[in-house]
C-alpha cells in the first residue's frame, strides 16, 4: 500500500515549531503554551501510526447474470495490526449501479480479526463487464497519514441480455429440406392441405380424394404442404450507435437479436448471426439448444469500432448466409455502408427484413432555426433511405426503442405478406 | 444533518469563540493590542474575523491549506488580546487546546468529503480520540502554567530547551519517516 501524508501533519508541526519559536524570539510562554499541543499531536500521530498489511479475499456469488439481475459481492479483510479507518471502494463498472447508496465502505478493522463487508452491483446493461479491484484506504487514528492499495484479483463478468418472448416474428419466404415448424411453399408430405390435381402413377393411394374422384369420375389426390425448417441471420448493424442518458440504439438492438435467436432456435430454425461494422463478427447457422449460448455469447461482445473503411458484403464469409435464407437486419439505417451491403443484400436474391431500431429517440433537436432544420431535413432523408427499400420489396419494420418488440415484428408480418403476393 | 456540515460549524464556532473572547478581552489594560492602540480590540478583531473567514473558505472549498494560516491567525489574535495576567497566561493552555479542537474539527470535516457508509463507531472513536488528544495536550501546556514566575522566560535556557523541543521533533519525524518507506 502506498502511503500519503496529510497537509495537516507539516500544519501542525509548524504551528508547534511557530509557537515555540516566537516564544524564545518574543519572551512569552504564552505562544509556547499554544504551540504546544500541536507539538503533542504531532508526536502522538507519529508515534501511532503503523504501515498496515491488509489481507483480502473476494467472493462472487456468480459471474453470469442476466440484465436487471444483482449479484453480491463479498471481501473478507484482515489486518496484521488495528486499523482505525479502512474505507473499502468498490470500483462499480459504468454499466452496473451499486444498490444501497453508497460505493463506498468504512469500517474499523481490529488486528488479527476478519472482518466481512458486502455489496450488491445491478447489472443495468448486458455485455463483457471487467469488475475492477477493491480499493481500500487506511487512515490512522489522527488522519495524519492514509495508505492507498487495492486488493483481491480482478474479474470478468458476463451479462447477457435479457430476451422478450416472442410469440411471432418474420418468417422466411423460402424454406430449407430439413423438417420443422415453418409452413412450405411447396408441396410435398405434410399435415396442411394444398391442392387438389389428377392422380399420377407413383402417387400414395392414402393422399386419394374419394369425394373429388367420385365425382369426376377420375382419380384425384390431395397435395399438401411440408413443415420445413428455415435459415435465419441476424444481421446486427455495428456501425452506428446512437446514445442518451445512457441509453443506446445498439444496447435494444442486441436484447432484439437475442429475443430473435431465441425465438427461431425454439421453432427448430437454423440462426446465424452477422455483427457488420468496423470489425466483422459471424457465427455460421446452425440449429439447436447450444447455439443459443454461442450466440448471446457473441452479441455481448458486440461493440462500435470506429472504422473509415468502406466495407460492402463481398467481407462476409459465404456460408455465413446459406442461400434461401432470411436476412433479418437490426440496424439504424445511418450509416452508409450498412443502407448499401442491405441493397447488395437484397439485389443478389436474399430475402431480406429490416427491423430499423429508431434513433429519433435518442436524437433531439437543437433549439435554434437552423438545427430543427437540420433535423426536419434528415427525417426526410431517413424516410426517403426507407422508401428505397420498401421500392425493393423490402419490408421494414420501425422499432421504437423501449417497446416491445413482438407488435413490432407482427406489423411486419403483415407487410411480408403482401410484399410477397407482389414480387414473390 | 451531514457530518461534514456538522463538524464544519463546530469548527467554525470553536474559531469564534477564541475570536470573540480575544477580541473582548483585548481592551483590558496590560494586552499587547491595548498598548500598541487606543482602540485595542480592532488587531485581534480583525485577525479573528479574518481567521473565520478564511475557514469559512477552506470548508465551502473545501481545501486544507488554509487551515494552518487559520490556527496562526487565532493564536495571533489571542496573544495580542489577553491582558499580561497570570490569570489570562494559565488560561492561555486552554486556548492552545481549544485551537487545536477547531484544527482537529475543521479537518475531520474536510474528510468526510470521501466518506460512504461508514460504520458509526468510526467517527465516535475519532471524536474519543480528539477529546482525549486534546484533554492531554490541556494537561500538558498547564503543567509550566502552574508557576510561571518559576520559569525563566528569557535566557539561555529557555533557548536551549526550545532548541531541544525543536530537534527532538525533528528526530521523531525522522525515525517515523524511516518508518513508513516503501515496503519492497
Amino acid at each position: 500500500m502506498t502511503s500519503t501524508v496529510s497537509s495537516k501533519l507539516a500544519s501542525y508541526a509548524a504551528l508547534g515549531a511557530a509557537g515555540l519559536l516566537l516564544a524564545l524570539v518574543w519572551g512569552r510562554p504564552e505562544a509556547a503554551a499554544l504551540g504546544l499541543p500541536f507539538i503533542v499531536a504531532t508526536l502522538t500521530g507519529l508515534a501511532l501510526v503503523e504501515r498496515p498489511s491488509v489481507q483480502a479475499s473476494i467472493a462472487l456469488d456468480r459471474d453470469r447474470l442476466l440484465e436487471g439481475e444483482d449479484i453480491h459481492l463479498t471481501v473478507a479483510l484482515t489486518s496484521t495490526s488495528d486499523i482505525p479507518w479502512l474505507q473499502v471502494a468498490w470500483p462499480v463498472p459504468p454499466t452496473m449501479s451499486a444498490s444501497g447508496g453508497s460505493d463506498i465502505l468504512g469500517l474499523r478493522l481490529a488486528a488479527d480479526q476478519a472482518a466481512t463487508i458486502e455489496t450488491v452491483l445491478t447489472a443495468n446493461r448486458w455485455g463483457v463487464v471487467p469488475l475492477g479491484r477493491p480499493l481500500l484506504r487506511a487512515h490512522d487514528g489522527l488522519g495524519f497519514f492514509r495508505f492507498e492499495g487495492s486488493v483481491g484479483e480482478g474479474r470478468i463478468l458476463r451479462i447477457y441480455p435479457r430476451p422478450e418472448t416472442l410469440r411471432r416474428a418474420l418468417t422466411a419466404a423460402e424454406t430449407q429440406i430439413f423438417s420443422g415448424n415453418e409452413l412450405s411453399r411447396v408441396r410435398g408430405d405434410g399435415i396442411e392441405f394444398a391442392d387438389i390435381r389428377p392422380f399420377v402413377a407413383g402417387d400414395r393411394p392414402r393422399h386419394i380424394n374419394w369425394r373429388m374422384s367420385s365425382r369426376t369420375g377420375r382419380l384425384h389426390i390431395n397435395q399438401m404442404h411440408p413443415e420445413r425448417n428455415t435459415d435465419v441471420v441476424i444481421f446486427l448493424d455495428l456501425f452506428s450507435d446512437v446514445r442518451s442518458d445512457g441509453r443506446g440504439t445498439l444496447d435494444y438492438a442486441v436484447r432484439a437479436a437475442a429475443s430473435m435467436a431465441e425465438h427461431y432456435l425454439a421453432r427448430r430454425e437454423r440462426v446465424g448471426i452477422i455483427g457488420f461494422g468496423g470489425v466483422l463478427r459471424w457465427l455460421m447457422p446452425a440449429m439447436g439448444s447450444t447455439q443459443i449460448y454461442r450466440i448471446v455469447d457473441a452479441l455481448i461482445d458486440s461493440e462500435v469500432v470506429l472504422s473509415h473503411s468502406w466495407r460492402g458484403i463481398d467481407v462476409i464469409p459465404p456460408r455465413t448466409l446459406p442461400p434461401k435464407s432470411l436476412v433479418v437486419a437490426l440496424t439504424t439505417l445511418l450509416d452508409g455502408r450498412v443502407i448499401d451491403a442491405l441493397l447488395d443484400l437484397r439485389a443478389r436474391g436474399f430475402d431480406l427484413a429490416v427491423v430499423e431500431v429508431m434513433a429519433e429517440e435518442f436524437a433531439v433537436p437543437g433549439s435554434h432555426e437552423a438545427a430543427q432544420l437540420a433535423h426536419r431535413l434528415w427525417h426526410m432523408d431517413r424516410a426517403a433511405t426507407r422508401l428505397r427499400y420498401r421500392r425493393l420489396g423490402v419490408p421494414i419494420v420501425q422499432w421504437r426503442p423501449g417497446e416491445p418488440l413482438g407488435p413490432a415484428l407482427a406489423a411486419g408480418r403483415q407487410y411480408d405478406r403482401w410484399n410477397r403476393w407482389l414480387h414473390g | 444533518m451531514a457530518p461534514r456540515l456538522i463538524t464544519a460549524a463546530l469548527a467554525l464556532a470553536g474559531a469564534a469563540v477564541i475570536g470573540v473572547v480575544s477580541t473582548a478581552v483585548s481592551t483590558d489594560a496590560g494586552s499587547v493590542a491595548a498598548t500598541v492602540s487606543h482602540n485595542g480590540f480592532m488587531i485581534p478583531g480583525l485577525l479573528s474575523v479574518a481567521a473565520l473567514g478564511l475557514l469559512a473558505v477552506a470548508m465551502a472549498i473545501p481545501d486544507g491549506r488554509p487551515i494552518l494560516l487559520v490556527i496562526a491567525l487565532l493564536g495571533a489574535a489571542w496573544l495580542i488580546g489577553i491582558p499580561d495576567t497570570a490569570a489570562w497566561r494559565s488560561l492561555t493552555a486552554v486556548a492552545g487546546g481549544w485551537l487545536l479542537a477547531v484544527a482537529e474539527l475543521a479537518y475531520w470535516s474536510l474528510d468526510f468529503r470521501v466518506a460512504g457508509n461508514d460504520q458509526p463507531d468510526i467517527h465516535v472513536r475519532r471524536a474519543a480520540t480528539i477529546a482525549a488528544l486534546v484533554g492531554a495536550s490541556i494537561m500538558l501546556a498547564l503543567i509550566p502554567q502552574l508557576d510561571l514566575s518559576a520559569i525563566p522566560v528569557s535566557g539561555l535556557e529557555l533557548t536551549a530547551a526550545g532548541l531541544l523541543a525543536a530537534a527532538a521533533l525533528v528526530a521523531v519525524a525522522a525515525v517515523m519517516a524511516w518508518r513508513l518507506r516503501p515496503s519492497r
